[in-house]
């Protein structure tokens, strides 16, 4: 089987997470507070990842539909796989529409969606076809040129003459309101990481999953607060909750004497691969889910015919950006909060699985 | 609330993965329960 390292499982959770939330003022229903939410996010985050990551510990090696077959039979087990993989197309469909349309939006404004989407799905599905060690190393090559370009915007955006500080103020004066994004921001995107179950077979050194887990997802919580912070320092809360692409204007506002200016296209560069790596990342876990429901091996036949009906089926699930979001917003969110809440169940049946084993052994 | 049913009502396949999400959260707490029944009994 092919395997990828734990360094690639770190650059692909770090693109996975960067991905759609640079496009996203999260949390910013706590006004200027949202730099707080996502750090109380964060901590509860990280018991989650503890749960997902715990998983493999009692079975190392082994795909997620053998865990869930060993554990709960294959009449229970069988149901789940298929419900995962719809959630996993659920999660596609809204990350590659989303991804597609502001493409369109910001850079192909005469090509009709259908077009961009067929483009877009074709590159997942080559790379994907390639076998998960392509997908890995290819974001190896990308996730310095991410990391590079958010820490330069927030550079230029420091000394672009529009970062107010004072927009942060004041600090923690409406904890209800955060407490009520928290669980937002827990789902998005920490919940979302529930796809990485059926990916941690592929980690070569089972041992290190925990520890490149807690790191990748450290670094783009700190990425994540560094954009933050700029989107609500140059535009203010009010107009940050009111853009559609908040980062995109922060960019837009960079003006050193007149030489950087129009940074936009780096947004759209960060745009286009972090929605590329959310997406396929979900594909993949669609894929593999449906060859496990059917019994099959080999996942290039889901993803080449599932890829080419994909652009079809998100343009059926969604009349525009505004409806996607309103979905999104409205629904998708407690939609990941169900299937992050799973695993752990799936954590506390198999704790009490193996506890009965040992002792049944011990008897014998 | 009732945005909520409104968006499931327009999206039936969200509608399907929310109520089977729900349906199995349900089913393993009850397998949760059998074995914790066995560990508290030492079935």
């Amino acid at each position: 089987m092919t395997r990828i390292s734990h360094t690639q499982l770190f650059a692909l959770i770090v693109a996975f997470e960067v991905g759609s939330t640079t496009l996203f003022a999260l949390g910013i229903g706590a006004k200027q507070n949202a730099w707080i939410v996502i750090i109380v996010a964060y901590i509860i985050g990280l018991g989650l990842l503890w749960v997902f990551t715990q998983i493999p510990k009692y079975y190392p090696h082994r795909t997620f539909s053998e865990i869930l077959n060993e554990t709960l039979g294959k009449p229970l087990a069988k149901p789940l796989i298929l419900l995962f993989s719809l959630y996993f197309l659920h999660q596609t469909t809204h990350n590659f529409y989303e991804f597609g349309a502001l493409i369109k939006m910001t850079a192909l404004a005469n090509t009709p969606l259908i077009v961009i989407l067929y483009f877009f799905i074709f590159a997942i599905i080559y790379i994907l076809s390639l076998g998960i060690e392509v997908l890995g190393r290819t974001v190896e090559i990308f996730l310095p040129y991410i990391i590079f370009f958010m820490v330069v915007i927030a550079i230029l955006n420091m000394f672009s003459g529009e970062f107010e500080l004072q927009n942060l103020r004041p600090v923690l004066n409406d904890i209800p309101s955060i407490m009520g994004e928290v669980p937002r921001v827990i789902a998005f995107p920490y919940g979302e990481t529930v796809v990485f179950l059926t990916l941690w077979h592929f980690i070569r050194q089972q041992s290190a999953i925990r520890k490149s887990t807690y790191w990748a997802v450290g670094l783009s919580t700190f990425l994540l607060i560094l954009s933050l912070i700029q989107i609500i320092a140059v535009l203010g809360a009010e107009l940050a909750s009111r853009t559609e692409i908040p980062l995109l204007e922060t960019l837009l506002s960079i003006n050193i004497a007149e030489i950087i200016t129009n940074l936009d296209s780096i947004g759209v560069f960060l745009m286009f691969i972090g929605g590329f790596y959310k997406t396929a990342v979900h594909f993949l876990g669609f894929s593999l889910a449906m060859v496990w429901f059917f019994e099959r091996h080999n996942p290039n036949w889901v993803i080449r015919i599932g890829g080419i009906l994909l652009p079809l089926f998100s343009m059926y699930r969604f009349s525009s950006l505004d409806d996607q979001r309103w979905k999104g917003f409205e629904t998708g969110v407690y939609v990941i909060l169900i299937y992050s809440f799973i695993p752990i169940l799936l954590m506390l049946i198999l704790h009490l699985k193996n506890k009965t084993m040992k002792r049944k052994e011990s008897h014998q | 609330m009732n945005t909520y049913i409104q968006v499931l009502k327009e999206d039936y396949f969200l509608a399907f993965i929310t109520f089977g999400g729900l349906v199995y959260i349900i089913v393993l707490i009850i397998v949760l329960f059998y074995y914790l029944f066995k560990v508290f009994f030492k079935l």
